[in-house]
């Protein structure tokens, strides 16, 4: 029996079980369209996770004393000393840190700054009042990968002897110079230890992925960037909230944190000082998210489930009714085999109509759940409901997820096809014959 | 041509069995008109059955052509169905979903002949029996006698040296069935074997060689003198 006549007798058939035929199809749809939608959001939270880190931010460790922002001010007990003895973070643990856990690639402090400018001529030629900054010490640069287009970034001695030095994003330097070469530029900035001439020595290489700790898209091109050691010059000293350290290889954060940990903990009172890295955060989301799966698969492959049992029926009475038909085709020369693809091609066919139809099923379904998820129709707070807003947005369909979920209902459906073609090919012509 | 030796067929009820056939000693040759006669429940379907290897006997041997057919796979069986045998049927059998010519074409498409000559071989065998114009007509437009002429249409398609009626005049009038047994004689002229079942004595007469059976066994098998020859028109009796 040629493919050409068995798809054409096929296609017959399930043209005269028509409404039986658009079940079995809408079934397989239903159930190709949550599978798929599932799949997008399995797919978007693992490339969000790699994506975040690959992520300069994300393999970031930060080190901060355990309290709320206002008791920061306070210091913490070191352990050995006499309890009113008390001490901040210092360069000192900073550079401690770094010299005693060997996965930590870069250890730096990071302070945000706000830099307002001074110069009348700026104020009135480049009309910027003020804008963002970091104070940082060595460190920073390379562990973000950051690079000067133009002079150069703080060298070690820059850092070390305070001096007044500016590298500035590439956005923020054509706004203050405009039609200028930044490099060696002459710039009095207000900043919050004191009024302080800086010498413009770099301008960064343009980078539109820079994002900060909280995934805030801030722009590092609009930023200006000073000695963290200039503070102790001044009257206004700053006070290190928190130290930063960073790995080259990210499958190193994990032995990485917990060296922090057990360094910090041999060093300050236990539970004095908090280590955190993306980690927490990716195992936070991973405890929200994963209760989530857990239910979108549990309904997936319930609707794969009832579509395949709703195959396995349909086909079954299929079978039933058609009997006689097939003691005529073995009367007529069909061989078990032909009558075994006879059937077998049917739920073939049902099955790849089942998946086309599931592609329009899975692009309503994923419209239906941005509309639904997104944060415009979330009203009210709290970490779990700012997960599911984000939801949403991860919710798009990709060719691969929507291949995936069809080949996924065709599979189902030819396994579970497989049991009525052979129970079909097993029929006994002359019993059949008698039936009608 | 075929020979079947101590053939029984039980069919198994679960508390009950029914010896559907026992102990067929039978032979036949090519070119013969056999009708199979007898009661209701006699057996004469299941041997019908037996003879078109759509079923298998549970003792005995069947020799198709010197070929034992147990020994045959189910692929060498269903070729013998499809180049060998023609079958027609008292409820025709035709099928619902395909039309007249369709329904003709299916025997040859098992075949594996080409589309173009199913066609053309579809439309020869219609237009033979005077359905030229009902060729695109569905079972169900269908009057009983022109879907038997469209089954035996079916049943000729791929030239079987062996056509196996089951009553084919059962479900048509008496013209209609006069008709259809005619165009069995003429199929027997052309030295096409004929083995046809009835429980009418008269469409016996058709055939030049009647078989009674009584409870699976057979009773009688002999010549029949006082054959109805079609081209005479020695149709005395009412069938």
């Amino acid at each position: 029996m040629k493919f050409r006549d068995l798809f054409g007798i096929s296609c017959r058939f399930i043209w005269n079980s028509a409404l039986e035929s658009l079940m079995i199809i809408l079934g397989l749809a239903l159930a190709a369209g949550i599978m798929s939608n599932l799949f997008s959001l399995i797919s978007a939270y693992t490339q969000e996770m790699k994506g975040k880190a690959n992520d300069p931010h994300q393999r970031e460790i930060r080190v901060e004393i355990k309290s709320s922002f206002f008791d920061r001010r306070f210091p913490v007990a070191k352990i050995g000393t006499i309890s009113q003895e008390q001490f901040n973070l210092s360069l000192t643990d900073l550079n401690g840190a770094k010299r005693e856990c060997p996965d930590v690639s870069y250890a730096y402090i990071e302070s945000p700054e706000r830099f307002d400018v001074t110069d009348e001529f700026l104020l009135d030629k480049a009309k910027i009042k003020d804008f963002e900054g970091r104070m940082i010490t060595s460190g920073y640069f390379e562990a973000y990968g950051v690079r000067a287009a133009m002079g150069s970034v703080f060298t070690a001695a820059d850092i070390k002897n305070a001096n007044p030095v500016l590298v500035l994003g590439a956005r923020l330097a054509k706004k203050l110079f405009p039609g200028q070469r930044p490099v060696g530029k002459k710039i009095t900035l207000k900043t919050s230890c004191d009024r302080i001439r800086f010498s413009v020595i770099g301008i960064l290489k343009y980078d539109e992925n820079y994002r900060d700790l909280d995934d805030e898209p801030v722009s590092i091109n609009n930023m200006a960037f000073c000695p963290f050691t200039l503070s102790s010059q001044y009257k206004f000293q700053k006070t290190i909230d928190a130290l930063s350290f960073s790995v080259n290889n990210v499958d190193h954060l994990r032995s990485a944190v917990n060296q922090l940990i057990l360094y910090f903990s041999n060093t300050y009172k236990r539970n004095a000082v908090r280590v955190h890295s993306f980690l927490d955060r990716a195992e936070e989301q991973k405890k929200i998210i994963t209760p989530v799966f857990f239910v979108i698969s549990f309904f997936s492959a319930s609707a794969l489930f009832i579509a395949a049992i709703n195959i396995l029926n349909l086909m079954l009475a299929r079978i039933l009714r058609r009997s006689t038909n097939i003691g005529i085709s073995i009367a007529l020369g069909a061989s078990r085999f032909d009558i075994f693809k006879l059937f077998f091609s049917e739920t073939l066919i049902l099955g790849c109509f089942g998946g086309i139809a599931g592609c329009f099923v899975t692009l309503g379904l994923s419209n239906i759940l941005q509309i639904f998820l997104s944060p415009h129709n979330i009203k009210g707070g709290g970490p779990q409901l700012d997960m599911i807003k984000g939801a949403g947005s991860l919710i798009y369909t990709t060719w691969n997820t929507l291949a995936i979920s069809i080949l996924l209902t065709v599979i189902t459906s030819l396994i579970f096809g497989i049991y009525p073609a052979c129970g079909a090919s097993k029929t006994e012509a002359s019993n059949a014959l008698r039936m009608r | 041509m075929i020979i079947l030796k101590d053939v029984s067929k039980v069919y198994d009820l679960g508390k009950t069995e029914v010896v559907a056939l026992k102990d067929i000693n039978l032979s036949i040759s090519k070119g013969e008109f056999i009708t199979i006669m007898g009661p209701s429940g006699c057996g004469k379907s299941s041997l019908l059955h037996i003879l078109g290897i759509l079923d298998q006997p549970q003792t005995g041997t069947y020799t198709l052509e010197g070929y034992e057919i147990t020994t045959l796979s189910d692929k060498e069986l269903s070729r013998i169905r499809n180049r060998h045998f023609g079958f027609v049927f008292q409820s025709f059998n035709l099928f619902p979903e395909f039309n007249a010519l369709e329904n003709v074409t299916i025997p040859l498409m098992y075949a594996g002949i080409s589309t173009k000559r199913r066609k053309e071989r579809a439309i020869e065998l219609l237009s033979s029996m005077g359905l030229e114009n009902r060729m695109y007509h569905y079972p169900n437009m269908l009057s009983g006698g022109e879907q038997q002429r469209v089954a035996i249409a079916r049943a000729l398609a791929n030239d079987p040296s062996l056509i196996l009626a089951d009553e084919p005049t059962g479900n048509l009038s008496s013209k209609m069935g006069t008709k259809i047994l005619n165009i069995f004689c003429g199929l027997n002229e052309k030295n096409v074997t004929i083995i046809m079942v009835t429980h009418d004595k008269n469409i016996g007469r058709y055939g030049n060689r009647m078989i009674c059976l009584k409870d699976g066994q057979i009773i009688s098998d002999k010549r029949v003198k006082d054959r109805i020859d079609p081209a005479k028109k020695v149709t005395g009796k009412k069938i």
